[in-house]
């Protein structure tokens, strides 16, 4: 059986693929890109003072003074000039959305596998497949902000928006930014000459990237959504 | 032709229905992580276990889909250098700022008014 991934890269010191070693240490630093905003979320998580909150929180009158409508709608008195604001976040939906971006992992791993073994028709599918996952879980992002926002959260309502928003909107820019390059390599596929000799390359490339949205997203849902206050 | 499609095999990963197993494997960690956090109260054990949990899908996901495990050592050195220096950052910041972050007052009137 031919093999496009059986297409020798040029001889190198380390061994391996240059390009390969590239993808690599450019997913390495985004590690370091998205630690960084993830450190300033959780900085930010432990100052809250305004609504809207991420999880369930007693505050103070005080606290309710100058906040949206839709944000102190939200918050309901419990006597002695205390306010009990209900969390933001909605777990339950963005586990469906975590779900989806997982099996989108998969679906990108069978197209890896179908691209190294010349099974082409394979290799399409799971590459539409893996698209199409991508954008139901930016769906499910866009209906999420979209939530937050008429509860009174956006970028400059509170820290917690804007630390919030600026995490998982860079992390979301980086799916459409897979969908789009995978889309590009769909295409490609479709042309007489396909994707070439180095099929397998170009698709194990984005599926490294792929992957590596999905880890940053399994650490995020953590961190965000399931660890509480 | 056989022992080629093996060879790569273990070369360069696993076989399909193995990736749907891992796929299934990592769905019911994701189910238990959310038991874990909305439905059971583990008290002081809820963080650790969550994770534990996620380090385990992390990875997974790594080791098996992006094949660090099939792969040359040298990109499993690299990205785990990187991760670790990005955990350094984060404990930095946390380590710097924690503590001095100012807690915004919320407003309760208008100065010079």
């Amino acid at each position: 059986m031919a093999q496009a991934s059986a297409v020798e890269h040029h001889p190198t010191s380390t061994g391996t693929d240059n390009r390969k070693l590239l993808w690599w240490i450019f997913l390495g630093s985004e590690c370091l890109f998205f630690g960084s905003l993830l450190a300033t979320y959780l900085i930010f998580k432990g100052s809250l003072a305004i609504p809207p909150f991420p999880t369930d929180r007693i505050v103070d009158a005080a606290a309710l003074v100058g906040v949206s409508d839709a944000a102190r709608e939200a918050c309901h008195s419990i006597g002695n000039n205390l306010f009990e604001c209900e969390g933001i976040l909605d777990v339950p939906v963005t586990s469906q959305s975590t779900f989806v971006l997982l099996m989108s992992s998969v679906t990108m791993v069978l197209a890896v596998y179908g691209a190294q073994n010349n099974r082409l028709k394979m290799m399409k599918l799971w590459l539409l497949a893996t698209m199409l996952l991508g954008l139901a879980f930016l769906g499910y992002q866009v209906f999420e902000f979209t939530t937050f926002g008429n509860e009174g959260l956006n970028l400059s309502s509170n820290q917690f928006g804007a630390s919030f928003f600026m995490l998982t909107g860079f992390h979301g820019t980086h799916v459409a930014v897979g969908v789009l390059y995978l889309g590009s390599l769909l295409f490609a596929s479709f042309r007489r000459s396909g994707l070439g000799p180095e099929a397998g390359f170009h698709i194990e490339s984005a599926g490294l990237y792929w992957h590596f949205v999905d880890v940053v997203w399994i650490v995020l849902f953590t961190v965000l959504y399931l660890i509480p206050a | 032709m056989a022992s080629e499609a093996e060879h790569h095999d273990e070369q360069h990963g696993l076989q399909p229905m193995q990736y749907i197993q891992i796929g299934i494997v990592l769905t019911i960690i994701t189910v238990v992580e959310l038991a874990a956090s909305l439905w059971v109260d583990l008290g002081d054990a809820l963080i650790p276990v969550l994770f534990v949990l996620s380090a385990v899908k992390f990875g997974a996901v790594i080791s098996l889909f992006m094949h660090l495990r099939f792969d040359n050592i040298v990109f499993t050195h690299i990205f785990l250098v990187s991760l670790a220096l990005g955990t350094a950052v984060l404990i930095a910041l946390i380590s710097l700022f924690w503590s001095d972050v100012t807690v915004i007052e919320p407003v309760t009137g208008i100065v010079g008014g």
